[in-house]
């Protein structure tokens, strides 16, 4: 059978990120070794699966901002999706339309961090 | 032996010991690291969108500057300590490789410049160590008894992910352990060494960083961790600031943390480069 790009979103998402979400068959990997998951709101397979059925509410969930793009999914998926580039991707959809996730002005305690971690949050929930 | 050296924003601040223990232990194995005479931040994260090439623009700058110095080394590396640089630098470099059309975009976009021609390898630190220094040699300059100093390896993400510029087993690294043993210092083996700390999520979500570093030092107390050792000034930050923040759960205990090349150096005798915080963590192997 012949894998289509069927849904809008995951166009978009293969547009940014060069990842085909239809290659993932659910196994579940990626959530079972994400470092972050009690975190998120969605596992992160649930994240594709959404993106697989163009469900565009994916879009307004915690979890593709609590992901730091650490890669242990990204090397061990035996479908060689990369799940990293996936929520980088589903980030952009919403940066990309100039609504940012930080403020920098209202950070607390901002002479706390170090500038490595200031830079990289920036770089991550903003433009 | 001389490398063209990239330090970064980190090295020069809040991780300025991370920079003077590495550049005096390179000294005393007759490695000169030359940092380049101009740098910008590398831009931390590497940006994973395949649709644009925007975010790569500082660390290609960063690696003309590299192709503009080659001739004071004679090789092509650069060396970076700071374990983001490295992905950084090697993801970008990794990127234009193969694919010609972002580089000549970013070449056509930076008139001020020489053309990036692709031929900078960008290395780290640890790897310089094990393929120019070697192990035994390590082995054979070591001052200090450390038989009894239990150290825990942290390596984090970005030196073992993403698998293309992976200085080692995404899932079984060694080198560090290789390098503590070289030490004659015992690695621990426990299974959270290559998990992430939460990352720039201190930022926006201190109790993701809390939890992730519990979750990492858990078995370290039963282990009986003298140290942790690591390679990113991020993992280190999260490291102590995780510690702070949960130590109510940890009854305020704590595992001292200390970059690989702090540990080289004190192995190494070479206490002069050592700040006092770092010296009173090893007071008791002097």
């Amino acid at each position: 059978m012949l894998i289509k790009i069927s849904s809008e979103l995951a166009k978009k998402v293969f547009e940014i990120s060069g990842q085909n979400v239809y290659a993932c068959y659910q196994c579940g990997k990626c959530s079972a070794g994400c470092p972050v998951v009690n975190e998120m709101d969605l596992l992160p397979n649930q994240v594709i699966h959404l993106v697989q059925i163009g469900d565009e509410r994916v879009l307004n969930c915690k979890a593709i901002w609590i992901c730091a793009a650490c890669f242990t999914c990204s090397v061990r998926c035996p479908r060689d999706v990369d799940l990293a580039k996936v929520m980088e991707a589903l980030r952009l959809l919403t940066l990309r339309k100039g609504i940012y996730k930080l403020d920098l002005r209202r950070i607390e305690n901002v002479e706390e961090y170090p500038q490595i971690a200031l830079i990289a949050a920036t770089r991550k929930y903003t433009g | 032996m001389k490398f063209l050296y990239f330090p970064g924003c980190s090295l020069k601040n809040y991780a300025k010991k991370y920079e003077d223990s590495a550049l005096a232990v390179a000294k005393h194995f007759g490695i000169e690291l030359i940092e380049l005479k101009r740098w910008n931040c590398c831009g931390v994260v590497y940006s994973l969108a395949s649709d644009s090439v925007f975010h790569c623009i500082g660390a290609v700058r960063d690696l003309i500057r590299a192709q503009e110095q080659v001739g004071e080394t004679g090789n092509d590396k650069l060396v970076t300590l700071c374990s983001m640089c490295y992905q950084v630098l090697a993801s970008v470099n990794h990127r234009l490789a193969n694919d010609p059309s972002a580089l000549e975009t970013l070449n056509r976009f930076m008139d001020e410049e020489e053309d990036y021609l692709g031929t900078i390898e960008v290395t780290h630190f640890l790897t310089v160590l094990r393929d120019y220094v070697g192990f035994d040699k390590i082995r054979e300059e070591v001052k200090r008894e450390l038989a009894d100093l239990r150290v825990a390896p942290y390596y984090g993400c970005m030196l073992v992910r993403p698998k293309e510029v992976a200085i080692d087993d995404p899932e079984e690294p060694v080198i560090l352990e290789q390098l503590i043993e070289s030490l004659g210092a015992y690695p621990i083996d426990y299974p959270f060494r290559t998990e992430c700390c939460g990352s720039y999520n201190v930022v926006v979500n201190k109790e993701v960083v809390k939890t992730r570093v519990l979750r990492i030092i858990s078995p370290l107390f039963r282990a009986r961790a003298d140290i942790i050792v690591t390679v990113c000034p991020l993992c280190t930050f999260n490291l102590e600031y995780g510690m702070k923040l949960a130590s109510r759960q940890l009854h305020g205990k704590k595992i001292p943390v200390v970059y690989f090349t702090e540990l080289l150096a004190f192995a190494l005798g070479l206490d002069n480069v050592l700040d006092k915080t770092t010296l009173e963590i090893f007071k008791k192997y002097m």
